[in-house]
């Protein structure tokens, strides 16, 4: 499904992102990826969203070979891969309904498909009532939810989350842990997680990565960040 | 196909959110483009009119070929018509008899020379010569007056070469100034086209990551400033519609002298309607595909 064959990145100024990155990842799993700052979680992320190109190596996304993707190619490639960030990035003057509706007018869907998937999702992430609601009248739970409905309305193989509990407390982080596992369960959805919550990490265990000054640290496969 | 159709309606759509979501933006553009074009109609109106009076300036040019006194019998006459039209640089050539020429000089220099009627006419047969080209009037002329059996050549001479270089010269500066005033709308609405991808740069970031094609991004853009250089084209179209009929009443359809016909009013409004909405929209259409292509980073 994944497949990174010594991948390497580098920033100008001499910074290495990445470097001999090798990562095989199989359908359906759910992975996280930890490391501190500069540890090259992002730059994975954006390879992986095909942001940016690698310096070397090969990337393999659904038989995709990102890393040489042509320019024009990259949007469909994209509605592949879905995305949640910590910051959510939702529309706000758009409601709860049209912003999840936008990544489906955004493929070309029609008015009558938009319609009965987005009230699926929203059924999926528990948010039927909050449908015309504004993002700035939810919570950070709320809107996180909305994000991932938005991600997973163009029904995308790989999920992406940027650090999806990154501004929720626990509770809340609980909460979507749950909606993420019911998403990977029910969906059958990979999902690739890049986290700093540890207590996270060791409450839902999953294979976990480790990733520290742009090399692949530990790939463990029971998880927990108290076992690492 | 089905798809494509629906992203053209949620283009149309978006164009027109993002013209509502900053509709004062648009309308002061729309407001400057409105002031431009309404210029910019007034230069077109007068190059199509100079145009036109330089033309029939130019129908006036023809070359007066006087003959010998002797030169009267129709063969003699047919066979001077054949040496004219045999000249180099000659279209067309008008006979005009002694008795015409009478009456033309009586048109011109008054009822005195009446009396010259019948018998006493003292003029000669003549020609008007048409040259094929306008600017050659001169030489034609010249070599006409060579012509065995003609005793002069003239014609309206510098006063009309003149005239049709000063009209040219007003064209030409017409025609500048309207190119200044398409530059300026251009401007404007690639200020505020500008202004509108700014607004909405979060808006173009969310589109990338859930896969929108760079057309669907742009396409909404391109829609809102041809909208607005339409918008601002349709006011002034419909001022000098309703406006030029009025104007060519009151001037009897002429420029002060008959010789200046106005342009008729159907055949005005036809040109200054298109001319104005197609400019407003080309205007439109460049200045926001200049401002997509710079702004939206084509980037992955």
């Amino acid at each position: 499904m994944i497949d990174l064959k010594q991948v390497s990145k580098s920033y100008p100024k001499g910074i290495h992102a990445l470097t001999g990155l090798d990562l095989h990842i199989d359908d359906g799993e759910f992975v996280y990826v930890i490391g501190a700052t500069g540890s090259g979680k992002s730059t994975l992320v954006k390879i992986l969203n095909a942001e940016e190109i690698p310096d070397s190596g090969s990337v393999i996304v659904d038989g995709v070979d990102v890393g040489h993707l042509k320019h024009r190619k990259v949007p469909k490639y994209r509605r592949n891969i879905g995305c949640i960030f910590q910051d959510y990035r939702l529309l706000p003057s758009l409601t709860v309904y049209e912003n999840i509706a936008f990544a489906m007018e955004a493929v070309g869907a029609s008015k009558k498909e938009i319609k009965k998937r987005v009230a699926e999702v929203l059924e999926l992430v528990d948010l039927k009532e909050k449908a015309y609601s504004y993002p700035d009248e939810l919570s950070g739970g709320q809107q996180q939810r909305v994000t991932i409905a938005r991600a997973i309305v163009n029904q995308p193989k790989v999920l992406i989350a940027d650090e999806p509990t990154g501004n929720l407390d626990p509770e809340k982080s609980r909460e979507i842990m749950s909606l993420l596992e019911k998403i990977n369960e029910t969906l059958k959805t990979t999902i690739i997680m890049v986290t700093h919550d540890s207590a996270i990490v060791d409450e839902y265990k999953k294979r976990t990565i480790m990733l520290d000054a742009g090399f692949m640290v530990h790939d463990f496969a029971k998880g927990g960040y108290k076992s690492l | 196909m089905r798809t494509r159709l629906n992203l053209l309606k949620y283009s149309i759509k978006n164009a027109l959110i993002g013209m509502a979501r900053h509709w004062t933006l648009v309308l002061s553009c729309a407001a400057t483009v409105f002031m431009t074009m309404l210029l910019l109609g007034l230069f077109l109106m007068t190059v199509l009119h100079v145009n036109r009076f330089s033309d029939s300036a130019m129908d006036d040019l023809r070359i007066h070929v006087i003959l010998e006194e002797q030169v009267e019998d129709p063969q003699a006459i047919a066979q001077m018509e054949a040496d004219i039209l045999n000249t180099q640089g000659v279209k067309q050539a008008v006979f005009s008899g002694k008795d015409q020429e009478l009456e033309l000089m009586i048109q011109e220099k008054g009822e005195a020379f009446a009396a010259y009627r019948g018998e006493q006419n003292p003029l000669s047969n003549a020609f008007f010569v048409y040259p094929e080209k306008e600017k050659e009037i001169d030489a034609v002329a010249k070599r006409l007056k060579s012509l065995d059996g003609v005793a002069d050549a003239v014609y309206g001479g510098q006063s009309v070469g003149e005239m049709v270089k000063v009209l040219t010269m007003v064209k030409w500066v017409s025609f500048g100034f309207e190119l200044l005033l398409f530059l300026l709308s251009l401007y404007l609405i690639y200020n505020t086209i500008r202004s509108a991808i700014y607004s909405r740069q979060s808006e173009i970031s969310i589109m990338r990551t859930v896969g929108a094609s760079s057309s669907f991004i742009r396409i909404p853009f391109l829609l809102e400033g041809t909208l607005i250089g339409l918008l601002g084209a349709l006011l002034p179209c419909l001022f000098y519609i309703f406006t030029y009929p009025v104007l060519y009443q009151a001037m009897h359809g002429m420029f002060f002298v008959p010789l200046f016909k106005m342009i008729p009013v159907n055949q005005m409004n036809a040109w200054i309607g298109w001319s104005l909405l197609s400019t407003g929209a080309m205007a439109g259409l460049c200045a926001s595909l200049l401002a997509v292509s710079r702004y939206i980073r084509s980037s992955r």
